[in-house]
């Protein structure tokens, strides 16, 4: 490729892009080194454009969110809500329905905290006091399409933009070779928990499928079909070089008209979203190639081995995004909705997702990265302690526990309760609205200053809602 | 046929019936044995055995029923009134508790003999109740002189013809009055027009606005030749000719379509397919074809079932133009009948304000708007109307739909196109199928209680009886449905979404907090004060003995009124929009005190009074702004005049506008020559809403040749095509689109198949009409997509390329040539 006249120059094009790097610069570089140098790159000579890092309206202790979102409804009453009372009751008419049914597993105390965790989280339990417990969490909805909306965008009853796409209007992303949102497996007919909904349509989530079991999710993880992973990242045609000489045919027209409009804020933009997406044809593989990870980080997600092979994979893939300056991250785990079977498919779950989270733990610890990462575990609701079906328990949106660790919380700290049988929050309650309030605290951003105008008025992420549970923050 | 609103019969009912509160032989205030009786014998079983699925204070209303209030009990559930008036001991809550007439409560076994003979006592005494509580006070925060001061803001007062300024500095710049308004502007603040864009950047502005599709080569050099000797006069007739194309009302009825959030499917949690929304699609289209005059066409979406017709495909029309006010979002999964009603209204008050009036009325439902003088009541007088319609927006009944409703059968026959005529003997077999599946559900049922009540139950057995139920239930409502899709001889129905109005319309409670366990006192119907006094004629048909129906013709006469200060003027402002690219109100949907002030009221005032005087003729309105002065300047840079308006708010040159995604798809398919311009019959989402299995995860990618308007429209599951370029958000009601630049539409544009495909298409075309080579080819392909010559820098780039290509076929470099052409700037932006 011999630079002509009317192809500018690298140091032309260094100069022209206003967010003052361009994608030749980094040829030389792995993608995850020209990420970082990226970001450096963008702070130094203030990058402009919607995804630019913003600063925070005050200094948050978390710089990333990686969101564990736990579908269906986990039962607080089997692994994080320990409840005496509701053992000595056990088989009791319940006050409301049915019989109350004790856990049929043992609680322990974990750690120099001493929090109380069930057994069907051992390695979860080893890293007790690095965990916040919110154990009087509730929501207002009772159905699972709803609560999850709510649990996302504070509302089931309007379509709102997702506490992701929030935290990306309010601080733009460090990686400019990435998508700021990244939601790792979502559920299919779940674009209103990652949509931007009235914001800028840069904010949505970008869905990443890293597959359940099988060989192909596998391969997929592995990079070797990323196609399948985000649509339209790779050209079934051109090799790199080929597709690069017609990137910069395609930039060298942009830049005639980006010459003769000058200040048009659209043309600059194509002419970075051209450099994004080239380096994202690259960082999204390489993200999701594992190969490199040592056999010690693999074993410490539980990779290669069940029932942890498939969670485990995403956990570590949330790491990586984290790593490379990712904003919000998000992954999901499906079928916590147990009316029946509650003694079987309980345990299968949690083994499925102990290690790799206990893993992610570990691992960002060692990275040192615990402290900026702000890791969240929670299902859109928890469970009754009564049992309806004997084996089983039905929906409870009236008190639940969810968790948090890293990034600007208490460690072995445990907030709010239930009351004696855990049906209802009765103290330190803690209601979605507060929830996303903390986490854009944490993160450094106030809830009812982080407005978008839309129709005529104001909207925010709690709407009229929401208190920062001060109790909680380191 | 009579020359009258006629009402038509409904497909098979679900419909809920509402009980009216009205006391028949109901107690009154319990007296203090009554009281002691209630407080002993009902309410700890209510507490005990009830309140858990329903009452307001466990947030669960199963079946839509609460029963810790006395209005719960007599508003009652899914299933009718839980106490009958009429016949207290066959109160539905009695028959319940005896487990009598397919009725069984609690779920978990039957109650005591004892306790339910106290429930029998309690009722047929006429259910004292002590917990009718008192109804909570409405707060007023908006006083009638809040009201009486909000009428005087200027989108409330009605728009007066200005007279065009005549004093100008360049008396031989303006075309029309449009013209002399936007030069008096730029005269007052010292900035002068720049000149006018080049011939092709002007056709290519007119094709694409007008129809959606590029300019084709021969229209480029027909309109370059006759714009030289004749601008204006070219111009015109270029104009004319465009808005005569079937494509017109293709490309302005899609900016309908986002007006008024048209989807083909119920969006949120559990989505359901409208196999039927595509009527009201090609309704539009149609509409803005025959330039149907815009007061019509207002009227027949809120009222077409109201309105005389002639003739039966007129009133065919006029019921499928209703389906505006069907195709909203709906929570299918809405357990509290209530509350879903509430909702749909909400939608319609919502649309109908904001897409006709540019006000939203829906701010005021939970409270007195914190804005605007709207009350809190005006919105319930609203709600009253639609209250008292019926919404037919179909949906399967099976097991995850709480909410299914019936559909409009037409009187003309013009079924879905895939939908079979069946035999006699097609429809036994539906008939014996139909009860082998009932009598399934009926042993899947039975199996699943037993099992449920046996507490040793295996988890395993538990859920096998719970989806074999599901699985019989979902069997027997499809055969259901395909009964209810076929007349009595088999042939299909043809159905369409829309409304109809109920037998004995209503005024609505107020909800206080908008929470509708909350009722308080009824409102009176009416439109909202502060923009309809209540001297004025329209307010005054809603007085009581003048009000037959719901009093949705009555609101759809007042929108479409040239009384009415903003109807005209937020359609005008909308056309602006489209064809200048920013509207003279630039909150197209907000014209009300949070909106945006208007940058040239008189110019807004002038296009409105046009529009009127033009008979709401669109097409006119469109003609009168594209053959300005204005619609022709070139959008150059000036510093000076950006430094003091980068906004472009004076109109000192053209905004750029960015190509909407259907204009983006149709252009590379009409460039390679594979665009299919006839209309599709019906939609892809007929086809497969027929299929219970694929309708759930339909493949909407689908790279059929017609144009994009006709693709399906799934909210959550949006054509990828279309949804990379901002498509307009489908839940929403969308007056302008985003335009934004992101890596996936790059991704897109580099990567995707469909693109690669048309860009060969484009090369194998340019091959076979350009053969003497590469550079022809090439110049060609530049005034396809650009629909200009290519300069010499772009043409030495594009050579360049070919120059520097290794091992690549000539048709594989213009191929690519063709695609970067796609990719770059000047294709993506209207100049």
């Amino acid at each position: 490729m011999t630079p002509d006249v009317y192809i500018p120059t690298r140091r032309q094009m260094l100069q022209s892009v206003s967010a003052g790097f361009g994608f030749l610069a980094f040829a030389g570089l792995s993608t995850m080194e020209a990420a970082k140098a990226a970001a450096q790159a963008a702070k130094a000579t203030g990058a402009v454009g919607p995804l630019a890092p913003k600063a925070p309206h005050f200094p948050g202790k978390a710089k990333r969110v990686i969101f564990l979102c736990m579908r269906g409804g986990p039962s607080h009453l089997d692994t994080f809500d320990y409840k005496p009372e509701l053992i000595k009751h056990n088989g009791e008419q319940s006050p409301r329905r049915g019989k109350l049914l004790k856990s049929p597993w043992k609680f322990k105390q974990h750690g120099k905290s001493g929090l109380y965790i069930s057994d069907l989280f051992p390695n979860i339990a080893s890293h007790a006091d690095d965990l916040c417990l919110l154990r009087g969490m509730h929501c207002d909805q009772p159905n699972h399409p709803e609560a999850v909306t709510q649990m996302h965008t504070g509302t089931s009853q309007f379509v709102r933009p997702s506490l992701g796409s929030w935290t990306l209007y309010g601080l733009g992303t460090e990686n400019q070779s990435m998508p700021g949102f990244v939601a790792i497996n979502p559920p299919r007919g779940s674009g209103s928990a990652f949509g931007s909904a009235f914001l800028p349509s840069v904010y949505q989530g970008t869905g990443i499928s890293a597959g359940g079991r099988g060989s192909a999710a596998r391969s997929r993880l592995n990079g070797t079909n990323a196609q399948d992973a985000m649509p339209d990242i790779k050209n079934s045609d051109l090799s790199k070089t080929e597709q690069a000489h017609q990137l910069q045919m395609i930039q060298a027209l942009n830049r005639l008209s980006a010459e003769r409009e000058q200040n048009h804020a659209g043309m600059e933009g194509v002419i970075q979203s051209y450099e994004l997406a080239f380096k994202m044809q690259d960082a999204v593989p390489d993200i999701m190639d594992i190969s490199n990870e040592s056999k010690k980080t693999l074993d410490l997600y539980g990779i290669d081995e069940e029932p942890t092979n498939a969670f485990g994979r995403q956990c570590l893939l949330a790491r990586r995004m984290a790593e490379a300056g990712v904003r919000f991250i998000e992954v999901s785990h499906g079928n916590w909705d147990h009316h029946a079977n509650l003694t079987q498919a309980l345990p299968n779950l949690c083994g499925q997702t102990d290690k790799p989270i206990a893993g992610l733990l570990a691992d960002l610890k060692s990275r040192g990265m615990l402290d900026d990462t702000l890791v969240i575990w929670a299902g859109e609701f928890g469970r009754t302690p009564d049992a309806p079906n004997g084996n089983g328990r039905d929906h409870n949106n009236r008190g639940y526990t969810t968790w948090m660790a890293g990034g600007g919380v208490k460690g072995g700290f445990s907030y709010g309760s239930t009351d004696d049988f855990g049906y209802e929050a009765v103290d330190g309650k803690v209601h979605i609205h507060d929830w996303h309030a903390t986490i854009l605290h944490l993160m450094g951003l106030d809830h009812e200053k982080l407005t978008y105008k839309y129709a005529g008025r104001d909207f925010r992420l709690t709407d009229v809602h929401g208190q920062v549970v001060k109790e909680i923050l380191t | 046929m009579a020359n009258s609103p006629r009402r038509l019969p409904l497909i098979t009912g679900f419909l809920l019936a509402f009980a009216s509160a009205a006391s028949g032989q109901l107690a009154g205030d319990p007296t203090p044995e009554q009281l002691k009786f209630f407080e002993t014998k009902i309410r700890p079983v209510l507490i005990q055995h009830c309140y858990e699925c329903h009452s307001v204070e466990a947030n669960s209303t199963r079946g839509g029923l609460v029963l810790d209030s006395r209005m719960g009990l007599l508003q009652g559930g899914d299933s009718g009134p839980a106490l009958d008036e009429e016949n207290l001991d066959e109160s539905i809550l009695l028959l319940s508790l005896r487990h009598q007439d397919g009725y069984s409560m609690p779920p978990r076994g039957k109650l005591s003999v004892d306790q339910i003979r106290d429930f029998e006592t309690w009722v047929n005494a006429g259910a004292p109740d002590p917990r009718v509580g008192s109804v909570d006070q409405i707060v007023r925060t908006v006083s009638d002189e809040d009201i009486q001061a909000g009428r005087g803001f200027w989108s409330f007062q009605k728009p007066v013809e200005p007279a065009a300024p005549q004093t100008l500095s360049d008396t031989g710049w303006a075309r029309s009055p449009v013209d002399q308004f936007v030069l008096a502007k730029l005269d007052a603040s010292g900035m002068k027009p720049t000149g006018d864009t080049s011939a092709e950047a002007l056709l290519r502005r007119l094709t694409f606005d007008l129809t959606g599709l590029p300019p084709t080569t021969h229209q480029i050099d027909a309109f370059t030749a006759a714009y030289a000797s004749d601008a204006q006069g070219a111009l015109e007739s270029m104009v004319d000719e465009l808005l005569a194309t079937d494509q017109f009302g293709e490309r302005w009825g899609r900016m309908w379509l986002d007006v008024v959030r048209y989807a083909e499917s119920t969006g949120k949690e559990r989505a359901a397919l409208y196999p039927h929304a595509w009527r009201y699609r090609d309704y539009v289209i149609d509409a803005f074809n025959s330039n149907k005059p815009y007061d019509e066409f207002i009227k027949e979406q809120i009222a077409g079932d109201l309105l005389p017709a002639k003739t039966d495909e007129e009133w065919a029309e006029h019921l499928v133009a209703t389906g505006f006010l069907a195709i909203g979002t709906k929570t299918l999964a809405e357990q509290n009948p209530r509350q879903f009603t509430a909702d749909v209204i909400d939608d319609q008050i919502d649309a109908t304000t904001r897409v006709f009036l540019g006000v939203s009325v829906a701010c005021a439902r939970c409270h007195d708007h914190k804005y605007e003088a709207i009350p809190q009541s005006d919105y319930y007088a609203l709600a009253g109307v639609f209250g008292s319609t019926q919404t037919l927006y179909g949906t399967p009944n099976n097991q995850a739909n709480r909410r299914p409703s019936a559909l409009i059968t037409l009187p003309i026959s013009d079924p879905n196109p895939w939908e079979k005529s069946l035999s006699p003997k097609d429809i036994q077999a539906i008939h014996d199928d139909l009860a082998e599946a009932q009598a399934d559900l009926r042993e899947a049922q039975r199996q699943r209680r037993a099992v449920r009540t046996n507490p040793d139950g295996a988890g395993a057995s538990q859920q096998q009886a719970l989806r074999n139920s599901i699985n019989a239930a979902n069997q027997v409502a499809t055969l259901e449905s395909r009964l209810q899709e076929i007349d009595t001889s088999g042939k299909p129905l043809s159905l369409c979404m829309g409304v109809q109005d109920k037998d004995q319309p209503d005024d609505a409670r107020l909800f206080i907090r908008g929470e509708v366990e909350q009722p308080s006192d009824k409102v009176k119907r009416g439109l909202p004060q502060v923009l309809c006094d209540p001297t004025d004629i329209y307010q005054s048909k809603f007085a009581s003995d003048n009000l037959r129906g719901s009093g949705r013709r009555e609101l759809a006469e007042w929108m479409a009124s040239k009384d009415n200060a903003l109807t005209a003027r937020v359609m005008a402002n909308r056309v602006w929009l489209n064809l200048i690219g920013q509207g003279i109100v630039r909150t197209p949907e907000d014209f009300a005190s949070t909106g945006a002030a208007p940058t040239h009221p008189e110019l807004l005032d002038y296009l409105a009074v046009f529009f009127m005087q033009a008979d709401w003729s669109v097409k006119s309105l469109i003609k009168q702004i594209a053959t300005s002065r204005t619609y022709r300047l070139a959008s150059d840079h000036n510093e000076s005049y950006f430094q003091a308006d980068p906004e472009n708010e004076l109109l000192w040159r053209a905004n750029q506008r960015r190509l909407q995604a259907e204009q983006i798809r149709d252009a590379m398919l009409a460039n390679a020559k594979d665009l299919a311009l006839d209309r599709p019959r019906a939609s892809m989402v007929a086809k497969i809403a027929g299929d219970l299995r694929q309708s759930r995860n339909p493949n909407v990618d689908l790279q059929p040749d017609y144009r994009s308007v006709y693709l399906p429209v799934i909210r959550d599951n949006v054509p990828h095509s279309l949804n990379v370029f901002d498509f307009a958000e489908p839940t929403m009601i969308i007056g302008q689109r985003e335009q934004s630049a992101t890596p996936n539409q790059a991704l897109y544009l580099l990567n995707n198949n469909f693109v690669l495909d048309q860009s060969w298409s484009l090369a194998n075309r340019l091959i076979k009409e350009h053969p003497q080579g590469l550079g022809a080819q090439i110049r060609q392909a530049v005034k396809i997509i650009y629909g200009r010559e290519a300069t010499r820098q772009e043409f030495q780039i594009l050579t360049n390329f070919d120059r520097n290509a290794r091992g690549q076929s000539d048709k594989e470099v213009l191929a690519l040539i063709c695609q970067s052409l796609y990719a770059a700037n000047d294709f993506r932006y209207l100049d």
